[in-house]
């Protein structure tokens, strides 16, 4: 599934990260990549950002980029 | 000896710096503060280190001006240690950055930071064993409470001992013999993602790309990681951790920091209120001291005359509207900075922000702008694109008033009776049309993710220097500014010459309603905007001319400090753009209201 289909609360695995994502990059150097545990926190309404936890850090994330995060269930 | 200091953003770089040599960086709860190379020196043993502190990076083969500057730095300084500071609660990610740095082969210390809430959180670090998995010295530290300082400084003192050594026993003849080789594989280590054969997506832009090598860090970062930190028990969910999950809740959290940010803005305006009384009582019996001084000391004339007026008349606005409003700003600032807060308004108004184009990121310059706006200039660089740095900057420019300007706006809006809900409501739509209007000719928008920090108890000795630096600019820039300022208004009112700008009456009248001289008076902004309103308060204006020309004033030109940053920061041509920009907005504003008041 894909990442914007999460629910606060939920935990899951990034299973892979849609090719030809100009973020790939600073995806990875935030940690998350193929393999990382992430939580869902929060997520704003109106389609605003979504706040997401790798590891120990909370990250704000744009629901565009959430898009092109494939992850399954832990 | 040179030592580069190195991070992710947010470990704490620039707290365990001032631990260490006790000197003045900005420590922010927020990414991409420092974003140029500072120095600093600190002396151990006779000798004297340079301690370099690069802005925080997530790798070195990052694309982006922070991992330029880390990468230039080593091919410009010989670099004896890498300071490599981690943050001890984000092991995993932190260690990408450690394993490309101790790929370079230089010698490298690694400091477990914020080892204090690592083990409040319940994480225990296995030094010993990271250090061995790193093949390089880890030390636990807190920049909070001082943990590890002195063994840091006993590792140095040492360092510092072996270097002496090494350079009596071999010495350097030439100099760079044994460098070459190392900045080879510098080089070539940043160049490693910008290939063409490595990458697996090889569609993407320089940079962009993750490789096989990248990931492979990763994965013995994580390794690693895992190893080495065990849980010591089930932890429980500090108070503060309470809070920040109130803070981030959408709706709530949003009503919380909007709250927050109407207390700042009521405790400003009372606190000017409420000093200006005590400062006067002070300041009156000083100038009449001076007023007399001057008069005795020089032969009566036209000289004596304007400076015995001009010179307490220029004291009176910096001590007793703008030093308390940039004291005031720089506490709150430094407040929001170092509680965590700053960043959650950018989440908070992401949507508000993103229907006029400005990203939510740009809350972070625009609010340091209400301080002021030259250092705000430099964190535009935060932002994602060029167009949206533009914007911002033009935002800053135009729009947003500085501590010293807002301080100035209220004395003289209500020194005439201004209309202060007239000034604010046109303040506020030009902020919106400017934003809208320029993000649709120079769209930019652009996917974000950035980090929140987590909340935390400001430490007393970063509020007090931050503070000392936003307020140092009051002795060095405002002070004189205004007081020459003060004398130059003075000679021309004294001397007559306001009185040849009558000609122009008739035409500023009919344009813009009001008087030839407050005209004038929006001339000066080009100086310095918070000046301008010194010409103001010698002018009988009625309430009407006085919201027309505060509207003007406060939607012109930016300051001279500014317009310099401007340049070193986006170039000439955008400053044009600017000044051309801010002209267009005060004329059309002055015309605007004055068909739009009524008479």
């Amino acid at each position: 599934m894909l990442m914007t289909t999460m629910k606060p609360g939920h935990k899951v695995h990034v299973l892979e990260i849609l090719n030809d994502n100009p973020m790939a990059r600073r995806l990875y150097e935030m940690g998350i990549m193929p393999g990382a545990e992430i939580e869902m926190l929060s997520r704003h309404p109106f389609k605003g950002p979504l706040i997401i936890k790798v590891g120990n850090t909370t990250l704000a994330l744009d629901r565009r980029i959430a898009d092109s995060i494939v992850v399954e269930d832990c | 000896m040179n030592i580069a200091v190195i991070g992710n953003p947010n470990v704490g770089k620039s707290a365990v710096l001032n631990r260490i040599t006790g000197s003045n960086w900005f420590v922010s709860n927020y990414s991409g503060t420092s974003v140029e190379i500072t120095s600093s020196t600190l002396k151990i043993g006779g000798q004297v280190i340079n301690i370099y502190d690069t802005p925080g990076i997530y790798s070195l083969n990052s694309n982006g001006e922070e991992a330029n500057l880390a990468q230039g730095l080593f091919n410009e300084k010989e670099i004896d240690l890498i300071l490599n500071i981690v943050d001890a609660t984000n092991l995993e990610r932190n260690l990408i950055l450690s394993y490309e740095l101790s790929e370079m082969g230089q010698p490298m210390l690694i400091l477990l930071n914020q080892i204090d809430r690592a083990r409040s959180m319940g994480i225990k670090i296995d030094c010993k064993q990271l250090a061995a998995n790193l093949s390089s010295p880890v030390l636990a530290f807190s920049a909070a409470t001082g943990e590890g300082l002195a063994e840091l400084m006993q590792y140095l003192e040492k360092q510092v001992d072996n270097k002496g050594r090494r350079s009596v026993h071999y010495g350097r003849p030439d100099g760079y013999g044994d460098r070459t080789e190392e900045k080879a594989q510098i080089i070539i280590l940043g160049q490693e993602c910008k290939c063409s054969g490595n990458c697996h997506n090889c569609g993407l832009a320089i940079g962009d790309c993750v490789s096989p090598e990248d990931l492979r860090r990763a994965e013995k970062a994580r390794q690693v990681a895992r190893m080495v930190s065990g849980q010591m028990g089930a932890r429980q969910k500090a108070w503060l951790e309470k809070i920040q999950g109130v803070v981030d809740r959408p709706i709530l959290g949003t009503i919380i920091l909007l709250f927050i940010a109407y207390l700042g803005f009521k405790l400003l305006l009372n606190f000017i209120k409420i000093s200006e009384g005590p400062i006067n009582s002070i300041l009156e019996p000083i100038n009449r001291i001076i007023e007399e001084f001057i008069m005795a000391v020089l032969p009566s004339g036209i000289v004596s005359t304007v400076l015995a007026k001009a010179v307490p008349e220029g004291l009176i606005i910096p001590f007793t509207i703008i030093m308390p409003a940039m004291l005031m700003v720089g506490l709150l600032m430094a407040l929001l900075e170092d509680t965590g807060l700053l960043p959650r308004y950018s989440v908070a108004l992401e949507r508000a922000g993103s229907i006029f184009g400005v990203s939510g990121q740009a809350i972070i310059p625009l609010s340091l702008g209400f301080g002021c706006r030259t250092p705000a200039i430099v964190a535009t660089r935060i932002l994602p694109t060029e167009a949206q740095r533009f914007i911002i900057i033009t935002l800053l420019s135009i729009v947003i008033p500085c501590s010293a300007t807002l301080g100035i706006l209220a004395s003289v809006i209500s020194a005439f009776q201004a209309s202060l809900a007239v000034i604010v409501i046109t303040m506020l739509t030009v902020l919106l049309v400017l934003a809208y209007t320029l993000s649709r000719i120079m769209p930019g928008e652009s996917e974000f993710i950035y980090e929140l920090p987590p909340l935390r108890i400001p430490l007393g000795t970063n509020i007090w220097n931050k503070i000392k630096i936003r307020f140092s600019g009051f002795f060095t820039e405002v002070l004189p500014l205004l007081l020459l300022m003060s004398i130059g208004i003075r000679t021309l009112m004294e001397s007559g010459v306001l009185e040849l700008f009558r000609g122009l009456e008739g035409f500023t009248r009919l344009v813009f309603g009001i008087p030839a001289e407050a005209f004038v008076a929006v001339l000066i902004t080009v100086f310095q905007r918070y000046l301008a309103p010194i010409v103001l308060m010698n002018l009988p204006l009625n309430p009407r001319e006085a919201t027309i020309a505060i509207s003007m004033i406060a939607l012109s030109l930016p300051c001279l400090p500014m317009m310099v940053m401007t340049v070193r920061e986006v170039g000439f041509k955008s400053l044009a753009k600017i000044i051309v920009l801010g002209l267009a907005t005060s004329f059309s504003v002055g015309i605007l209201l004055n068909i739009i008041l009524p008479g």
